[in-house]
């Protein structure tokens, strides 16, 4: 009996939802790194890319929740990522979003002269975005991590660390009902 | 940094000879300190690392240098003039337009990286931003740990420039298929990276690694081994002698003397 009254419980909200969303996302990153001597926009290798299938729940009207599971193509930030946001429908068609993102920085690949580290990253982000359609959204999010953590070391004799300070995401992000 | 005088002495005196050395000329801010290196050390190779490795955005990885064209012949050519016999060499792990001119300008082009490197199945076009080459090039993903195929690819795309390679002492299980896939490729050398580890400290397990590197190396026929037969004398710590277990060599003993018996023998795989 409670797991039934626990299952209605969880089922009620999505049930009164207006709206289940099934889609994929598509991100282009821009990372701020610090060195010891300043803070640079990093370059790295492979495209600074990101992508993630995500699913939305409509909660109440304005209120859009939404969970995603991808990875990066950026190689010195390549690794899985699990995220979750609430999107506050503003006004037709902008939106606001905050939410949380868990990056797993892989690591233990390179070259001599660069070296990937394994880092766990939990960052807070938030944002504002556009539905262009009614399966398309633009969205311009900025990224904080709530700890400082090294993801690579470059340099071919003297290495030095590149840790992880913030990121600018702009995505575009597809879904349809289900 | 200008070679270390002290590092090369050391290694001279300790049998190496310049025709088995491999010297770092590569330098950041000013490349023409090129010529102070090559003009007081000799060796039989002359290294500029990952000369023109660069980033999706088109810079130098931090810490290093992209070279033009222009400055990768003026090194070649001081090198071959300088001291002839000697190799300029360069590396990289990205097959790009880029590496395929630096092929140009080197004797031997070596693959810098630990993984495997491939062009993806669907292109994501980067912008170089670079002043040589084409503005646009495909952005190459990262691939497996095994690197042996972006070995393979690197033997068919560069030939015989293409005759040594790196070998880095964070391989865990990889050193007998890497030196097993340089004997398959015709490599005639090949040069291990140890120097530290990311975070400048020395590589951890460094004399186990050296061990395991070094038997590879053997097994695949790219070392010899020797060994040697030894006299052991052991002692009891004891007053009286006897009170040792000879049966048991943690009892009391202790080793004494270790003495070569002058008896060395070369042993196969």
């Amino acid at each position: 009996m409670n797991k039934i009254i626990l299952v209605s419980l969880f089922w009620y909200p999505i049930a009164l939802g207006q709206n289940l969303k099934l889609g994929f996302d598509l991100e282009a990153h821009q990372i701020r790194v610090s060195t010891p001597n300043n803070e640079i926009i990093m370059g790295g290798n492979g495209a600074p890319l990101s992508y993630h299938l995500n699913f939305s729940i409509e909660v109440l009207d304005p209120l859009i929740v939404q969970f995603k599971v991808g990875r990066t193509l950026h190689v010195e930030f390549r690794g899985w990522e699990f995220g979750t946001n609430v999107t506050y429908k503003l006004f037709e068609p902008i939106f606001l979003k905050f939410g949380a993102l868990q990056h797993s920085n892989e690591g233990g690949g390179g070259s001599n002269t660069f070296t990937e580290t394994y880092a766990s990253i939990f960052m807070f982000h938030f944002g504002f975005g556009l539905e262009v359609t009614e399966f398309l959204s633009i969205g311009l999010d900025y990224y904080i991590p709530t700890s400082k953590k090294v993801i690579v070391w470059q340099g071919l004799f003297d290495k030095e660390p590149q840790t992880f300070k913030k990121m600018i995401r702009l995505g575009f992000n597809f879904g349809w009902d289900i | 940094m200008q070679p270390d005088q002290t590092q090369y002495n050391i290694a001279l005196n300790a049998g190496f000879s310049a025709s088995n050395m491999m010297l770092s000329v590569g330098f950041i801010t000013n490349y023409e300190q090129y010529i102070g290196a090559v003009n007081n050390y000799n060796a039989k190779y002359y290294y500029v690392g990952e000369a023109v490795e660069h980033s999706c955005l088109g810079n130098a990885n931090l810490k290093h240098r992209l070279y033009h064209p222009n400055e990768l012949y003026e090194i070649g050519t001081y090198i071959h003039a300088t001291r002839p016999g000697s190799y300029f060499v360069s590396d990289g792990y990205k097959r790009c337009y880029h590496l395929d001119v630096l092929s140009y300008y080197v004797d031997i082009l070596m693959y810098s990286s630990y993984i495997n490197w491939y062009q993806p199945f669907i292109a994501i076009p980067c912008n170089p931003n670079m002043n040589w080459g084409p503005p646009m090039e495909n952005a190459f993903v990262e691939g497996s740990s095994d690197q042996r195929s972006s070995w393979s690819v690197m033997k068919s795309r560069y030939g015989n420039k293409f005759r040594q390679s790196w070998i880095n002492t964070s391989e865990l299980t990889e050193f007998g298929s890497l030196f097993g896939h340089a004997t398959n490729l015709g490599l005639s050398e090949v040069w291990i990276y140890g120097f530290k580890q990311e975070n400048g400290q020395p590589t951890p397990h460094y004399n186990t690694q050296w061990e395991n590197i070094s038997n590879s190396g053997w097994f695949y026929g790219w070392l010899r081994k020797f060994v040697q037969d030894v006299k052991i004398t052991w002692r009891c710590t004891y007053s009286n002698p006897c009170a040792c277990d000879p049966s048991d060599p943690d009892d009391g003993w202790y080793i004494y003397n270790i003495q070569p018996t002058g008896s060395i023998r070369e042993i196969f795989p």
